[in-house]
């Protein structure tokens, strides 16, 4: 064995000797003469490449390193000889070689760019095992260098390398690789070759030991191995020097070794004692198998101690999750995309809507006419109107829905096996249908979809003739698409999710072997998720497959790409709450996943690092991402803890109440009955109520994510609001001050003086300097301002003008009267550049072009807005505050992408998207019927309201009922038995808005209301003590 | 005293005979539509809707206009969901004021309307410059000016649509430029003169203007709030008196 291990590669793979030339390890002839490569071609060259690649490929050791070792060797051989070639100028270099030497230049050069310190295992093992220690980084030297001194992968290498990684930056899941990478490096027989100095040159004594100290255990493990190295090596030298003396030292050796095994096997079944004494201190067995029993029963504690730490280290021993590996994964930007819209040309499609359903009740009439026979030309009017309808349901609305009745009504119609068999191969999906060529991967999942939700609504609805419905059940067989079991709500929409399901795992697949690089196609698909899944659990399901096959599928998950978005949107289109009506599957689906052995553990360090990236599930934290190295053990253990950690709803007498604690929700209820009795007697003080208001529905909100952070800062928002003083809600917002004329001087004194100068320059100039001369003068009174506006406006006099434009600039930039002055002196007259070039140096902006007088007009109306502290200011500033809560407050609903930029930071805008926020998840909850009224009517009144607003703050009064009438179905989904109290809170406000005095009284009263609703579903927890008794 | 009391009793005389004129007429109306009317049934909202329509064409006298308000009202609160927009539309026509008419379209958006018609504000930006000079000079005391400028690219419409900004509205305002000599000194009431500088930013700013500035220029009026759930407030009829019996809305089919 020795001796085998011994043997070089060409010996064993070629039968070559020791250090063949070139030529001998290529099999090629060898020449003497210096022409000789003038013999030789590219092509043959490569020809003998290819063939000892071969004969290297049918050993039985073909997949050993040391097969790639000579691979590589070879390579090296042609590629010397190919450069022979090449410097002779002798015949074209073979395509193959010429590839070959690309990629090594290639390599070279990612090499000397390469600046993250980190070769990953799949660089490694691209090079093959020529690999050297010159192509280590620093980092992968001093990795190297602590493995080897650790004795290879196990807890305390495993720290040391972990602070060292810290050190240099590299991140956790760089470091696995490193690790894997290295591990395989040093199995292929390098670094310990001569190269060991080098390598461990970097190694400070401070990495070796800071982690942790050696123990005893540690010390122990190096002694022995190297006790029994040096015993193997003593008894190999003994065996092949074959010397009488050494036959005599091994009989010596083996008989006291046999000697040792008798002894020892003689105590083993003869000795009196127990091999272990009870952990227990109780009274000993004399019995052996329980003795056997009781020392196994250790070693498995033992075992079990180990290996529940974590995972099995490269070198075999049990080692523990080592916590620096379950660092959340990073991406360059957060995972996820915001849908492509519906193009126009889909959206035109299911604009004929009424068509369809025209032309398939023409249809029925013209089966009613033939008695259920279906004819061709009846055929061929349902297969262009289906197969339009296919191509656009998702964005066809309630068009959808009609279509899907007036199909039922059209098959209940039809009679006989044939015609029936007719009509169902009618409906789009079918194999033929979605395989045709120059179909888009969507629109087969949308025509499938169709045929499948339209299919599973006609073989379950119970009006149908049995006859009927087995047909349809038929064509579903046909189409593999399962058939709904058990009671089912919405038969079309449970159709279209398993088909949409189904089609997940392809376009998943797609995704990860690049045949869809784009995000289209996964749009389409939430699309059609969003048209069919009527219900969250529906939607739950369609959400569950799309993770399930992005987790499952070949791709890589921890590089940015369309697949990680995807799976993304999919963990977000999920409810984590626990109040969903699609909870128990959503908790399932996560337990199962990280459980689950088919999944590699790094794949599910990805889903979980997303779960904590979320900002819409605030209990997932960082302690519940999974390591990357984690085992079987550690993998149920952090299942348990996720289960652990998903909310539960209290169940309370009126149904599941978000449980409070009970200070926390004394503090809130004591502020909102202080926001309440403010007072509301201007527009900015109402605004200011409805901006303190968002913030308290904001705490309500983080009481419902159980996030205390969120609510505390919530709080401290909404108290901030409320004790605001007026004079700061009316400052300016700039801080500039107004100036104010100079105290004793009257008005029109300086415009008397003007008058009598005359048109003396020199005297005007002095004239205007005096007004300098005026102590804490900033501004002018309303006379005096007109002369000088007037002078430095349209003077024709240069230095003059010149003199009144610099005092204007220099004194006057904040007087009122004066800035009033030049607006009204701007009418006619003024010279175009002077005057741009003088308000541009008083208004500190650039004046210019065509328009620059209705710019400048602009401009110095604002600054007199804005250096005035105003009750304007006041409002402003109060819909500033609402904004800012309200986006706050929509991104505890996880919608923060984009809110700011989409809604431009209009206040209108903002409650409009919050509506939109709360609609969505109001839908994913489940009522049995619609309360207050359903979400189409709800939207429908809304754009009604949106319709004959005129104002911003009618804009806003126009979307703060939809926000409350959401917030109700929500709590009266959670709590139905609350629906009569939360309707007469509607009912009130509805009352309120009625006689309302202007809009902004009806936004905040409406936003009282919410909370008011809010309320509702808050319930103080139970004290230990109350839990006691 | 005696002169004082003679005219009370003519007016009084004269609001007898009026009175007496008008429930002449209701009968006489009745009577022109009695047969039409008796054969409506609330089984069939749609035929008062029609009935409406003819009534509304042929309507010669507040009375008949009154008849076919009563039966839009029905039609709309029989069958709101389908012909309630289009009868409260109609209803619309018979307003008799902008604020009447502005509910009534309102309320044609609430019960079954989708929100397709936005109104827009955008005026002229030559009215806005026209309008701008006619503020200026009327703060500098030139009401002739002002007046000029208000004449210039429509900009007078403009300011009545604006009348509400304007302090003492767009007809006190055309009244003090009239009355201004064209030599006059400045208008120096601070108030007036900030008003007008901040319509005209609210103006210039367009879409983009803040909520300030907003409220300057349209005002915080109440979003009209139309209540489905009291037809009677809604339709200005009650839907429980659906039949014409006796030359009256009646609750009984059978008379």
């Amino acid at each position: 064995m020795s001796a085998s291990r011994d043997m070089s590669p060409a010996r064993r793979f070629l039968g070559l000797d020791e250090r063949p030339s070139s030529r001998v390890l290529l099999g090629l002839p060898e020449v003497t003469s210096s022409d000789a490569a003038s013999t030789l071609k590219s092509g043959q060259i490569e020809a003998a490449l290819e063939r000892r690649a071969d004969e290297i490929a049918r050993h039985p050791l073909s997949n050993a390193p040391e097969a790639r070792r000579l691979l590589a060797q070879l390579e090296l051989a042609a590629d010397q000889l190919q450069a022979e070639i090449a410097l002779l100028g002798k015949g074209p270099l073979h395509p193959t070689a010429a590839r070959r030497a690309a990629r090594r230049l290639q390599e070279n050069a990612a090499r000397v760019d390469a600046k993250p310190a980190v070769v990953a295992p799949s660089a490694i093992r691209r090079t093959g095992s020529g690999l050297t220690a010159d192509d280590l980084t620093d980092f992968d030297r001093l990795a190297l260098a602590l493995l080897v001194v650790s004795g290879g992968w196990n807890a305390k290498s495993a720290k040391r390398l972990a602070t060292v990684a810290g050190d240099h930056g590299v991140s956790v899941d760089d470091l696995d690789r490193v690790v894997k990478g290295l591990t395989q490096f040093l199995s292929e027989g390098e670094g310990l070759r001569g190269t060991m100095g080098d390598v461990g040159s970097q190694a400070r004594s401070a990495w070796l030991t800071s982690p942790a100290t050696t123990t005893r255990t540690d010390a122990a493990e190096g002694a022995v191995e190297r006790v029994l190295g040096r015993i193997n090596d003593v008894i190999r030298d003994e065996i092949s020097s074959g010397s009488t003396g050494s036959q005599a030292r091994l009989a010596i050796i083996f008989g006291g070794v046999a000697l040792a095994w008798i002894a020892a096997l003689a105590w083993l079944f003869f000795a009196p004692g127990p091999l272990v004494g009870p952990l227990d201190g109780s009274e000993t067995s004399t019995n052996g198998s329980s003795s056997t029993s009781s020392a196994s029963s250790v070693l498995a504690s033992g075992e079990g101690a180990a290996t529940r730490g974590g995972a099995v280290g490269a070198n075999g021993q049990a080692i523990a999750p080592v916590d620096a590996l379950a660092t959340p994964a990073k991406f360059p930007r957060a995972p996820g995309f915001v849908p492509k819209a519906i193009p126009l040309s889909i959206i035109e499609v299911a604009s004929s809507g009424a068509v369809w359903i025209g032309d398939v009740e023409q249809a029925t009439r013209f089966i009613r006419g033939e008695k259920g026979k279906i004819d061709d030309p009846t055929i061929a009017i349902i297969t262009d109107a289906l197969s339009s309808a296919s191509e656009a349901w998702p964005a066809a609305g309630a068009y959808r829905a009609e279509l899907v009745r007036v199909i039922g009504s059209l098959a209940r119609e039809t009679r006989g096996a044939e015609s029936l068999r007719r009509l169902m191969q009618a409906i789009p999906g079918t194999v033929a249908d979605v395989n045709r060529a120059g179909l888009a991967p969507w629109q087969r999942m949308w025509r499938g979809s169709f045929g499948a939700g339209v299919l599973a609504s006609i073989a379950l609805d119970t009006a149908q003739t049995p006859e009927v419905a087995a047909a349809a059940r038929e064509e579903m067989r046909t189409r593999s698409i399962a058939i709904p079991r058990g009671q089912v709500a919405d038969a079309f929409g449970t159709g279209a999710v398993s088909f949409l399901a189904v089609s997940a795992k392809s376009l998943c697949d797609d995704m990860a072997i690049g045949m869809i690089t784009g995000l289209e196609d996964a749009s389409r698909w939430v699309q059609a998720v969003d048209a069919a899944a009527t219900s969250p659990v529906l939607r739950a399901r369609a959400a569950n497959a799309a993770i399930d096959s992005a987790l499952r599928c070949p791709g890589a998950l921890d590089q940015p790409g369309p697949l990680v978005d995807f799976l993304a949107y999919s963990i977000h289109m999920l409810d984590y709450s626990g109040r969903g009506a699609d909870a128990e599957l959503v908790r399932n689906a996560l337990s199962s996943w990280i459980i689950e052995v088919g999944i590699p553990p790094s794949r599910i360090w990805v889903l979980t690092s997303l779960l904590d990236a979320d900002l819409g599930i605030a209990w997932y934290g960082p302690d519940l991402v999974l390591a990357t190295n984690a085992d079987t053990a550690a993998r149920a253990q952090l299942a348990e803890r996720v289960i652990a950690a998903f909310p539960k709803v209290g169940v309370t007498s009126v149904g599941e109440a978000v449980l409070v604690e009970k200070k926390a929700l004394e503090s809130w209820q004591k502020n909102v009955a202080l926001l309440k009795a403010l007072t509301g007697t201007d527009e900015a003080e109402r605004l200011r109520n409805a901006a303190a208001a968002l913030a308290a529905a904001r705490v309500a909100r983080g009481f419902e994510l159980g996030d205390a952070k969120v609510a505390k800062a919530a709080m401290e928002d909404m108290v901030k609001l409320m004790q605001r003083e007026a004079t700061e809600w009316n400052a300016s917002p700039t801080g500039e001050r107004v100036g104010l004329p100079a105290a004793g001087v009257g008005d029109g004194e300086f415009a008397a003086q003007w008058l009598a100068v005359g048109r003396d320059v020199q005297r005007r100039i002095d004239l205007i300097r005096s007004l300098s001369a005026r102590p804490g003068s900033g501004d002018l009174g309303p006379i005096d301002a007109r002369v000088l506006a007037t002078e430095a406006l349209r003077g024709n006099q240069v230095e003059v003008r010149q003199a009144a434009t610099a005092l204007i600039i220099d004194r006057y930039a904040n007087g009122r009267e004066m800035l009033r002055a030049l607006v009204d002196g701007l009418e006619t007259g003024v010279s175009a550049s002077a005057g741009a070039e003088f308000l541009s140096g008083l208004l500190s902006v650039t004046i210019g072009g065509s328009d620059w007088q209705a710019e400048a007009r602009t401009r110095l109306i604002e600054r007199i807005f804005v250096i005035e502290d105003s009750r304007d200011h006041a409002v402003d500033a109060a819909v500033a505050e609402m904004t800012a809560m309200a986006s706050a407050l929509m991104s505890r609903y996880g919608r923060a992408d984009g809110a700011a930029v989409t809604t431009g930071g209009r206040a209108d805008r903002v409650l409009a998207a919050l509506a939109d926020v709360m609609r969505d998840d109001a839908a994913a909850k489940f009522l049995a019927m619609p309360f207050p009224s359903s979400i189409e009517e709800i939207e429908r009144l809304r754009g009604a309201r949106r319709s004959f607003a005129r104002s911003i703050t009618q804009r806003m009064a126009a979307e703060t009922p939809a926000v409350v009438d959401y917030a109700a179905m929500t709590i009266a989904a959670r709590q139905p038995a609350l629906q009569s109290k939360i309707s007469e809170i509607l009912a009130a406000a509805r009352r309120t808005r009625s006689t309302a005095q202007s809009a902004s009284a009806q936004v905040a009263d409406d936003l009282f209301a919410l909370i008011e609703i809010l309320a509702q579903g808050l319930a103080p927890e139970a004290s230990e003590r109350a839990t006691d008794s | 005293m005696i002169r004082l009391f003679c005219r009370v009793l003519r007016y009084a005389a004269c609001a007898c005979i009026a009175g007496s004129l008008a429930a002449q007429s209701a009968p006489a109306v009745a009577t022109r539509w009695q047969e039409r009317l008796a054969t409506l049934d609330p089984v069939r909202p749609y035929d008062y809707f029609e009935l409406a329509e003819e009534v509304a064409d042929a309507a010669a006298s507040e009375a008949e206009r009154e008849l076919a308000r009563q039966l839009f009202g029905l039609a709309g609160a029989l069958d709101t969901e389908r012909l309630g927009r289009s009868a409260m539309l109609a209803l619309a026509q018979f307003a008799t004021d902008v604020r009447e008419r502005d509910r009534a379209l309102a309320a044609a958006e609430i019960v079954g309307g989708r929100g397709g018609a936005r109104r827009t504000f955008r005026p002229n930006p030559d009215q806005i410059e026209a309008l701008a000079r006619a503020f200026s000079s009327y703060r500098r005391g030139d009401g002739r000016k002002a007046l000029a400028a208000l004449r210039q690219s429509d900009a007078d419409a403009l300011l009545q649509k604006i009348s509400g900004a304007i302090p003492g509205g767009a007809d006190a305002f055309r009244a003090e430029c009239a009355s201004m000599r064209s030599s006059g000194g400045p208008a120096i009431d601070t108030d007036m003169a900030r008003s007008l500088l901040l319509v005209e930013l609210a103006l210039r700013r367009g879409d983009a203007r803040s909520a300030s500035l907003d409220i300057i220029l349209n005002g915080d009026e109440p979003l009209l709030e139309i209540d489905r759930t009291d037809p009677q407030a809604l339709w200005r009829v009650d839907p429980d008196k659906p039949w014409w019996r006796d030359g009256a809305w009646s609750g009984n089919g059978n008379g």
